[in-house]
């Protein structure tokens, strides 16, 4: 291709623009997990027992599994012992009720990234539950979300607060067992954000929260719990951010997500951790478990996810689809550079007649990154007239990245109609050759072609989302054309 | 899935035996025996393992190794239709029968024969070591009495078909093989085809390599007993320019295993398979293809049809693996399935693994039941319902048999196949 190597040289260089730490004192454990650390963990959470008993549970349930190896992710042996299980931001007694009470140093950390809190919430009309490594700093809107009912909260006043209904539905969708990385989050999970919302209520606004690691050596392991309750709405942001650093850090988050009849979960992310730099070193070791879990009938699923950052990604949000016409979507754009390897995918289980699922997966790799959608189709013979469609398309840049497919489908039901196709191609030179002629930049012409190839996910986000992401996707590609 | 090694080692000093008694040279017996420690050590392969997650050989394996040693005896052979004038090489139960097989003579000293009375030509123990790695091809390697050996020099074109013919009547354990080597620019139609009228347990071999500019027609047809196990693993090598058709059939077998890879080594190969499998009352059909782009500027096109119906369990896995120094690879694969009745099962998985970017790849799958659009345009022309369904589940699996080279093969094959659908059909309605 014609591209101007130095140009691409120069792009592809490009540091990370969100690596910075924000110099705040912070409360950390030392380095260690066993049984004691739960304890003070749970302790200073001011848990009820029945947390800590699951909690336990959990670690021994984690101490006889093995990390898994299927995926096709080529990671350094983790060591757990040498990670931190708690850190906090100092003086928790004294939470901020407000923003002016907020440190002023965390809303500069906000402001660097682009997402002036205060005035975003009251332009956009969002309520940020935001979590700064770990422990939930700022709450706003919650006036406006106790008049609809809605429970917007962070994991932990959730269980000081409505321990009934953590105990109802915690691990009913993934249960510590499932795997490996969640049942250490099980284990340790440090805090997260709790929804509920009430029957036939269309939650007033979009709720969002922002995930940021920012303490050295500290794992973070956020726990989210949404129910949706019978006839409700919900649309659900989470993005993330994270500072520069050199050693890999670990995050093994779950998210579970219930929907009664009729109810409705919109659940939109934007990955934006960082990925490690141009030799691979450092990055973020990235381990999520997301499932929804439709219970009701006609109710309905939407994962749309957006995966930029992370040296490793393994993640699958998943859909259960118990309820007769229930829903399942997922719409997924992962971009791959330099040494990034992703790993993602999605799980349809139909297991209610008439429910039908979507999947549209996008995967772009450049550099000497691996890039893999790995899927499960699984039709169950109580599924009549089950309905799949699934497309995984993959772009590639540079003769050094890779991209794969692997999508399982396991079908049981002759009235069931599974669909599956992909394709993996560059960007197409004669596309590039008409907006170049057309007076279009190089770089241009292949973020317009890119954001062309993700535009049936993009516009399955938010509004405020599709526009970060398709900040995020022209800088994550900068100049990776080859 | 425990081994008894006493029972296979038994067997193998049986073979070595026989091996003596039949004067072939001695490079045999340590490649014989290497072999059969190299698959003690791994055993028969199981559901643990990725390449295996849908199928289970246990039953296999207890029968293989409850039987391994016995001596097969001859009962009613079924030889299937063959051309008057094409070549054929008849085994009954592993053994090769000359009094079956058409004489067979090749223009420039090519062969096409039985393996067992060729072991002292140059060349014959790359025949025997180049086994490839798949899970029972040591198996075979160690036990197998006799296959057959096609060879074509260069620049010759054989008009004539070559029909292999491997027939079973004994519940005995079979290790066929076959070799095929085409020269620069040879061209060549072979057929191997397994048979049987007993429950025998078979695992084949084949080896195929293409030499340059090379033509190689090769078909599988699989029509074994309804109890029999057939567990297959091909290895075909395409070299500079040379284009293979493959065709690959399964109608019978309780459990039937196929092992495709084919490896484009040379830039300008082309391949083109055409697979088709019919899985009904509880039989257990599993399709692996392996398609790995080596070279550059090599081709590749697949398409599988399967047909589920009773309590039937179809598997397919296709891996298009483009390696980095492929540029301009163009791969295709599509995989269609039918399931005509609640209890049948498919489980499919095509795979892509792609490490060059300048490349054209593409895979689909569908899973469904008979087309309802189509159906109601056939009742509206006043096609009963009964016919209408067979008329569509009819055309759906012709598209693969219309692909075999040989007219009076396609026909026979065309009718077995139309009469199990139509007894698939009829299922349906009652």
């Amino acid at each position: 291709m014609s591209t101007n190597e130095t140009d691409i040289e120069e792009l592809v260089a490009k540091k990370y623009k969100h690596g910075f730490i924000t110099d705040i004192e912070s409360e950390t454990f030392e380095p260690g997990l066993d049984e004691d650390v739960i304890r003070r963990l749970s302790k200073l959470k001011g848990e009820p027992q029945f947390m800590l008993d699951w909690r336990l549970k959990s670690f021994a349930i984690w101490q006889k599994m093995r990390q898994p190896n299927w995926a096709k992710l080529n990671i350094e042996p983790i060591d757990y012992q040498s990670i931190s299980y708690y850190s906090a931001p100092k003086s928790p007694d004294d939470a901020p009720k407000s923003l002016d009470e907020v440190d002023p140093k965390l809303l500069e950390t906000y402001e660097k990234l682009g997402i002036p809190l205060h005035e975003r919430a009251k332009l956009a009309g969002v309520a940020v539950d935001a979590v700064f490594d770990s422990v939930s700093v700022a709450t706003t809107f919650k006036g406006k979300l106790n008049d609809a009912g809605v429970i917007f909260c962070s994991f932990s006043d959730a269980v000081k607060e409505h321990p009934e209904l953590i105990e109802k539905y915690l691990g009913t969708v993934v249960p510590p067992r499932d795997n490996y990385f969640a049942a250490l989050n099980s284990a340790v999970f440090s805090d997260g954000s709790f929804v509920y919302i009430p029957k036939g209520v269309r939650c007033p606004m979009e709720l969002s929260t922002y995930f940021r690691i920012n303490a050295a050596n500290t794992g973070q392991f956020e726990r989210t719990l949404i129910i949706a309750a019978e006839g409700s709405h919900v649309s659900y942001l989470e993005g993330c951010t994270a500072p520069q650093r050199d050693e890999n850090q670990l995050h093994a988050a779950v998210v579970e997500l219930i929907t009664e009849q009729d109810a409705v979960i919109k659940y939109s992310t934007v990955q934006n951790w960082y990925p490690g730099d141009e030799e691979g070193k450092g990055g973020i070791y990235n381990f999520v478990t997301k499932r929804g879990d439709c219970r009701g009938a006609r109710s309905k699923i939407s994962w749309t996810q957006v995966e930029a950052g992370s040296a490793v990604t393994w993640k699958y949000p998943s859909c259960v689809l118990r309820g007769e016409g229930s829903v399942g979507e997922f719409y997924s754009v992962a971009v791959t550079n330099n040494y990034q390897q992703a790993d993602t995918g999605t799980k349809m289980i139909h297991i209610g007649a008439n429910t039908r699922s979507t999947i549209i997966a996008k995967g772009i790799s450049a550099g000497k990154a691996q890039n893999a959608y790995r899927g499960l189709v699984k039709i169950f013979p109580t599924a009549k007239n089950a309905r799949n469609y699934t497309q995984c398309d993959s772009l590639l840049m540079g003769d050094q990245c890779g991209a794969h497919t692997f999508p399982y489908m396991e079908v049981k039901e002759p009235s069931a109609i599974v669909e599956h196709e992909a394709t993996t191609s560059k960007i197409a030179e004669d596309q590039l050759f008409y907006c170049r002629q057309r007076g279009l930049s190089e770089e241009d012409a292949v973020n317009m072609i890119v954001n062309g190839f993700c535009k049936d996910v993009f516009r399955e986000l938010p509004m405020e989302f599709a526009v970060e992401a398709q900040a995020l996707m022209n800088v994550s590609l900068e100049g990776a054309v080859g | 899935m425990n081994l008894d090694p006493n029972n296979y080692r038994a067997a193998l000093a049986n073979t070595l035996k026989q091996d003596a008694d039949a004067g072939h040279p001695e490079w045999l017996l340590p490649i014989r025996n290497e072999a059969l420690e190299k698959f003690l050590k791994q055993g028969f392969p199981h559901n643990k393992l990725e390449n295996w997650r849908y199928t289970n050989l246990a039953p296999m394996s207890e029968r293989s190794n409850a039987s391994v040693a016995q001596p097969a005896a001859v009962g009613d052979v079924i030889v299937p239709v063959t051309d008057s004038d094409s070549l054929t090489l008849v085994f009954v139960n592993g053994m090769f029968s000359s009094q079956k097989s058409s004489s067979t003579s090749v223009p420039a000293k090519g062969i096409v024969s039985n393996m067992a009375a060729q072991l002292d030509t140059d060349g014959a123990e790359d025949w025997l070591r180049n086994s490839g790695d798949s899970d029972l091809a040591q198996l075979n390697l160690a036990m197998t009495n006799d296959g057959a050996v096609v060879q074509i020099p260069d620049n010759i074109e054989l008009a004539q078909t070559i029909h292999i013919i491997f027939t079973n009547t004994a519940e005995a354990n079979v290790f066929p093989r076959v070799i095929i080597r085409l020269g620069r620019n040879a061209k060549a139609t072979v057929i191997e085809h397994h048979i049987s009228n007993a429950a025998c347990v078979s695992t084949a071999v084949t080896n195929i390599s293409c030499g340059e500019g090379s033509r190689l027609n090769y078909q599988k047809l699989q029509e074994e007993h309804a109890r029999s196990f057939h567990v297959a693993a091909q290895t075909i090598k395409l070299a500079k320019d040379s284009h293979c058709d493959i065709v690959n059939i399964d109608l019978g077998a309780a459990i039937a295993r196929n092992d495709l890879r084919i490896l484009l080594q040379g830039s300008g190969a082309e391949v083109g398979v055409n697979g088709l499998f019919l899985v009904d009352g509880e039989r257990h059909a599993d399709n692996h293809l392996h398609l790995e782009h080596q070279a550059a500027h090599t081709r590749s096109r697949a398409h599988y049809a399967g047909v589920m119906a009773n309590k039937g369990r179809g598997v397919f896995n296709g891996m298009i693996h483009v390696l980095q120094a492929a540029q301009k690879t163009d791969a295709a694969l599509n995989n269609k399935n039918l399931l005509l009745t609640q209890g049948a099962e498919i489980d499919t998985k095509p795979e892509l693994e792609i490490y060059a970017d300048d490349v054209k790849c593409a895979h689909g799958s569908t899973t469904g039941q008979l087309d309802a659009a189509s159906l109601f345009y056939l009742r509206t022309r006043g096609v009963p319902q009964q016919v209408a369904r067979n008329m569509l589940v009819q055309a759906f699996a012709v598209e693969v048999v219309q692909q075999l080279a040989n007219e009076s093969l396609r026909e026979y094959i065309q009718n077995s196949v139309e009469q199990r659908l139509n007894e698939l059909v009829a299922v349906i309605e009652t």
